[in-house]
């Protein structure tokens, strides 16, 4: 009696599960299934498949989502690479060694984790002005590499909690501050960084307000930005613009299941930042 | 000995982090450096595509270097674009010059955000060589960055015969007249006539027939009669988006009306605060107007503009206070009055979706008997394709390359030139459409709204936000409006909203203006 | 691996090398953390401590990159006196309580029904994370489209007959804010999903056991031990919606711009955005940029004190 009863209530959850999957999935369905429609399509039949199958909407969206997505790219592996290499080093530094006014700086990265970038919108916005760097890659990948309060927290205590005889060997062999983090920190803080990163790339790749305040040209713009104004201003075909956003959302999707782990456990770190 | 390794470890892994940053980047963040984005090959090989110059130099300077254009789209794009002769002038005069390259880099987004990427990069100094643009504003024209042209127009312009490079520009200059602030000549057109900022209504003959509506309207009243029967037929009469990237039309349709109301105020403002009385207000004489509270929101225009919008508002077609959907509701015979600018015809011209027959119209006066005033930017037939030089460009050295671009695709040659390219030929304001296209009825039932009333000495005095504050901010003015018109603020809170906006607006342009003396007003 | 087996945790250990050292190479290696830490706090003050002070002070000034003029309390004045102002932070308050209700509510489901379904779990992780790796720019731009006169709601409407439902979502200041919040409907896939499920998972089986020997049904299980165990994510988690929506205003922007009408969407992110981009008047976006950070700063400490109070009486 009790374990049928265990059984319907698998099936309950199963079914509701699969309800919710469904109206999760459903605008990322229809977002694929208008990209492949014409203009006529588009208006008759919104939703759900016809045919035929317009894939000409891809290489119309192509062209303009191209240039974007590679400055996206090249902005979040840049930053990325920069900021966890500048946050893994200081983490280091701060959960091993002991030096006048280590609490005191350490506090100094810490509060950064209470200052969203947002409200210093205005102020960064004109820094970057001053620099004339709107307009240019830069504009992007300079504050992006200022991303690092949340990776050195995490990496400190990742750090910290490393027990002393991993490092006396070298220690006593002379080992520098640097080898010491080259030859046995970073490589068993792989995972934690890889993680770390991953959570950064995801964080500038949604990125949009900043983006469409600094790189609003076309030698700087990113994808999500380009998506915006590929639909708003060229006003292309409908079904283009649609296939637009799938291209815009390609990139993190291959690195999704490319690192899927990683990924989730990237996100997962990440999350407490929010 | 370990000392040293450590130090040397340290400048390696510090190098990691900044070569990360100059190696990998490096090549990709310097604009000129990156050639696709510009989707423009090196000038040198489109140049036998574009045709030999057709006018030469009479100056025997060697010019050299390379000139980077901003544009206010991507003129290469679409030869059917009107602007796409621009490129071919260009391109022209590239050829002409083999120690030249030229490079574009388009600005794109919506109006307003393309006159935001002008002014920002202005002030910060970061602007391309030259930069190209549609329906300047007198809100951004800024004597302090800008090359002032007045010394040059004195002067011959080498690619013509005439005796000044000021004779060159037709109609007495008119092209000229909205770009000059405080004597200085600020902008040049490129264009001369038939303003391609021309703004009229395209109309579907079939809907029209469908609803009974034999006639196109030629009074205010026949016009709303007009939607009345147009609604009963269960089409939308009119499109108007107040929102996203087009909600610039219903700006100019907020400034057609109540350029209709105001004259007294006009009248007032026009040639005060040392400005010349020429029918246009300018941004100084606006913002005086405002602080002497003679353009305020009580005033019986406002509010007449502000009450027919609502009135009007009943045959907006669905939705219009969201920006609008894709996909082009005229195209697909859904609405059966659009408002267009002629720069975007070609849209229309075409598009193969378009079995309907269709026309354009101007919109009658709100006064029975009376013309309405022309809108577009700069009206008069002068053309609204601008280019000007940064002061940054001279501090380059390269005002002389610029300059010389400048005199070649305003040299009379090349107006010839532009003019034999257009969708329809150049003409003098007044001339009926009947001469200007010949023969050709469809045509001149399409274009016959751009061109017909005349523009000359017909058009709006620029005593409105849009012209006074600029396209970005007027979205402010939208937004008032789309709360009255939505029912959420009731009229009287809408003209306290409104004031507010004049007064705030006003108090920033005198801070950015000191040289005014306003506390001597 | 050697992770796992990690001796307690106590003061970090100091190199050896460090303690025989005379003076001089005592600063040499004191100055060798403080280069190591250099470029982490280039940028920080670059990019956070200077643009911090930089906003506040200008905060106080007409600013429009051209010129900067004191104009002291205007701004301020300026941002008070302005009903959108008002408008702006009621809306917010609204996208915040909202979503404070879908935190609690939606991912939680998702996440405890995922911990107790027995086939498939790992595939129904995957699945309820793979919509967060779609950027939010285009999870928010194919929404515009379903909210549109002719999109995927009024299509939708129409199939079933309820033709007079229809309206331009967007359009309509009864209906804009809603749609906003209304984004990403049902919410259970995201950030929030993944917290309660580790948390979930984290749980001892042993707990849970006791408690099914005692027979109790998985319903009560759920509420009278999960629940409460999870109670410090709970927190956390409402905390970050709070700070998040604060501050958030990408989907106002790129749906509808604020609009309709001067407050139908507006946030105050956007206000202060709009005010650079549309207006380029920086001294009145630092205004409210400040503002921001003032109440951001108190809900955070707030938070902390909170915290702090539960700590102790627990």
């Amino acid at each position: 009696m009790k374990r049928l009863h265990r059984r319907a209530g698998q099936w309950v959850i199963q079914l509701v599960l699969l309800m919710l999957a469904f109206i999760t999935f459903a605008p990322l369905v229809t977002l694929l299934s208008l990209s492949v429609k014409d203009i006529y399509q588009f208006n008759v039949a919104p939703m759900g498949l016809t045919f035929p199958m317009r894939f000409e909407n891809y290489t119309l969206a192509w062209k303009f989502m191209a240039e974007p997505i590679w400055h996206n790219i090249l902005v979040a592996t840049v930053a990325t690479l920069a900021s966890l290499s500048m946050a893994s080093i200081s983490a280091f530094v701060f959960a091993r060694f002991r030096f006048p006014g280590r609490d005191l700086l350490f506090f100094a990265i810490m509060i950064l984790l209470f200052i969203p970038n947002t409200v210093l919108l205005v102020p960064t916005y004109q820094l970057i002005i001053s620099f004339s760097l709107q307009n240019t890659l830069w504009a992007l990948i300079l504050p992006y590499c200022a991303l690092q309060a949340l990776a050195i927290v995490v990496l400190r205590t990742f750090f910290l909690e490393m027990p002393d005889e991993l490092f006396d060997a070298a220690i006593v062999d002379g080992a520098s501050v640097v080898q010491q983090f080259t030859a046995i920190a970073a490589p068993l803080a792989k995972p934690v960084i890889g993680a770390m990163a991953i959570f950064q790339v995801w964080v500038i790749w949604n990125d949009y307000a900043w983006p469409s305040l600094v790189a609003n040209a076309p030698q700087a713009r990113t994808a999500a930005l380009a998506l915006i104004v590929f639909n708003d201003f060229t006003m292309p075909a409908p079904g283009a613009g649609m296939a637009a956003g799938v291209l815009a959302a390609l990139p993190m999707l291959v690195l999704f299941f490319a690192t899927m782990r990683t990924f989730i456990a990237g996100l997962t770190a990440g999350a407490i930042k929010g | 000995m370990k000392q040293s390794i450590a130090w040397r470890n340290l400048a390696l892994w510090l190098c990691i982090g900044v070569l990360a940053l100059t190696v990998s980047a490096c090549g990709m963040v310097t604009p000129p450096t990156e050639p696709p984005t510009n989707a423009e090959p090196p000038a040198t090989t489109e140049a036998a595509a574009a045709g030999a110059p057709v006018a030469t130099s009479s100056s025997d300077k060697v010019l050299s270097g390379e000139l980077v254009i901003n544009t206010w789209n991507d003129i290469t794009a679409d030869p059917a674009h009107p602007s796409y002769v621009l490129h071919e002038l260009i391109q022209q005069w590239a050829a002409s010059h083999p120690d030249v390259t030229v490079t574009y880099q388009p600005m794109l987004g919506t109006v307003p955000e393309r006159f935001g990427y002008i002014s920002t990069n202005l002030r910060s100094q970061t602007l391309a060589d030259v930069v190209m643009q549609y329906f300047p504003s007198p809100a951004q024209l800024d004597g302090d960055l800008q090359y002032d042209f007045s010394a040059d127009l004195d002067q011959p312009n080498p690619y013509s015969d005439n005796a000044t490079w000021r004779e060159d520009f037709p109609l007495n200059g008119v092209a000229l007249r909205d770009v000059t602030v405080d004597g200085k000549v600020l902008m040049v057109g490129s264009t001369y006539s038939g303003d391609l900022g021309d703004t009229a209504v395209l109309y579907n003959k079939d809907i029209l027939k469908q609803a009974g509506v034999e006639e196109l309207p030629r009074t205010w009243s026949e016009f709303y009669a007009a939607m009345d029967k147009i609604k009963a037929a269960g089409y939308e009469p009119f499109y108007m988006p107040t929102a996203g990237a087009d909600g610039y039309i219903f700006t100019w349709y907020t400034v057609l009306l109540s350029g209709q109301l105001m004259d007294d105020v006009v009248a007032q403002c026009d040639g005060q605060v040392g400005e010349e009385q020429d029918g246009v207000i300018s941004q100084k004489e606006a913002i005086w107007c405002i602080e002497k509270g003679y353009w305020n929101a009580r005033h019986p225009g406002v509010v007449q503009t502000f009450e027919e919008m609502k009135k009007w508002s009943q045959y907006f077609h669905e939705g219009y206070l969201a920006p609008s959907a894709p996909g082009n509701l005229f195209a697909q015979g859904k609405v059966a009055f659009l408002p267009t600018v002629r720069l975007t015809m070609a849209v229309y011209e075409n598009d193969p979706n378009l079995t309907f027959e269709w026309g354009s119209f101007y919109l009658p006066a709100l006064k029975d008997g009376e013309t309405s005033p022309r809108l577009g930017n700069s009206g008069a037939g002068q053309g609204s394709q601008y280019l000007f030089i940064p002061n940054t460009t001279v501090d380059k050295g390269k005002l002389d390359l610029a300059r010389d671009l400048l005199q070649y695709v305003t040299s009379p040659a090349a107006m010839e030139y532009w003019c034999a390219n257009q969708p329809i030929p150049c003409f003098a304001p007044g001339t009926p459409i009947e001469e200007i296209i010949p023969g050709d009825p469809v045509k001149q039932e399409r274009y016959r709204g751009f061109i017909e009333p005349p523009t000359i000495d017909n058009m709006v005095a620029r005593l409105d936000a849009n012209d006074v504050f600029g396209p970005a901010i007027v979205v402010q003015e939208n937004q008032i409006l789309q709360d009255y018109l939505a029912g959420n603020a009731d009229l009287e809170q809408t003209l306290d909203a409104y004031q507010a906006f004049l007064e705030q607006q006003a108090s920033n342009i005198l801070l950015q203006h000191p040289e005014w003396n306003a506390d001597s007003w | 691996m050697r992770q796992s087996e990690r001796s307690a945790v106590g003061e970090p250990s100091f190199p050896y090398g460090q303690r025989r050292a005379g003076i001089m190479q005592g600063v040499r290696r004191y100055g060798l953390f403080y280069l190591l830490l250099a470029p982490t706090f280039l940028f920080a003050i670059a990019f956070y401590y200077y643009p911090l002070l930089s906003g506040i002070y200008h905060s106080f000034t007409y600013w429009d990159i051209k010129r900067t003029v004191w104009v002291g309390l205007d701004n301020y004045a300026r941002l008070f006196a302005d009903p959108a102002t008002a408008a702006a932070w009621r809306n917010m308050a609204l996208i915040v309580g909202s979503q404070m209700i879908v935190v609690l509510t939606f991912p939680l489901l998702g996440a405890a029904l995922v911990h107790h379904v027995r086939r498939g779990q790992y595939w129904w992780r995957v699945a309820f994370v793979l919509p967060i790796v779609v950027p939010a720019t285009v999870i928010v731009f194919v929404w515009r489209w379903f909210y549109g006169v002719d999109g995927g709601i009024n299509y939708l409407l129409r199939l079933v007959g309820m033709e007079e439902l229809t309206r331009a979502w967007l359009g309509d200041p009864a209906t804009a804010l809603w749609a906003i919040i209304f984004v990403g409907f049902p919410w259970v896939a995201g950030l929030n999903f993944l917290i309660y499920l580790a948390a979930l998972q984290s749980i001892p089986e042993e707990v849970l056991d006791a408690a099914r020997v005692d027979g109790a049904t998985a319903l009560r299980t759920f509420f009278q031990i999960e629940l409460p165990m999870i109670r410090p994510q709970m927190s956390l988690l409402l905390m970050l919606t709070i700070i998040y929506y604060l501050r958030s205003f990408d989907a106002p922007l790129i749906m509808t711009n604020g609009g309709p009408g001067t407050t139908g969407t507006l946030v105050p992110g956007l206000q202060m955005y709009r005010s650079i981009r549309d207006e380029l008047d920086l001294g009145y976006g630092s205004a409210i940029g400040t503002l921001l950070f003032g109440v951001l700063l108190a809900v955070s400490l707030l938070n902390l004190a909170i915290r702090q109070r539960l700590e102790k009486t627990v």
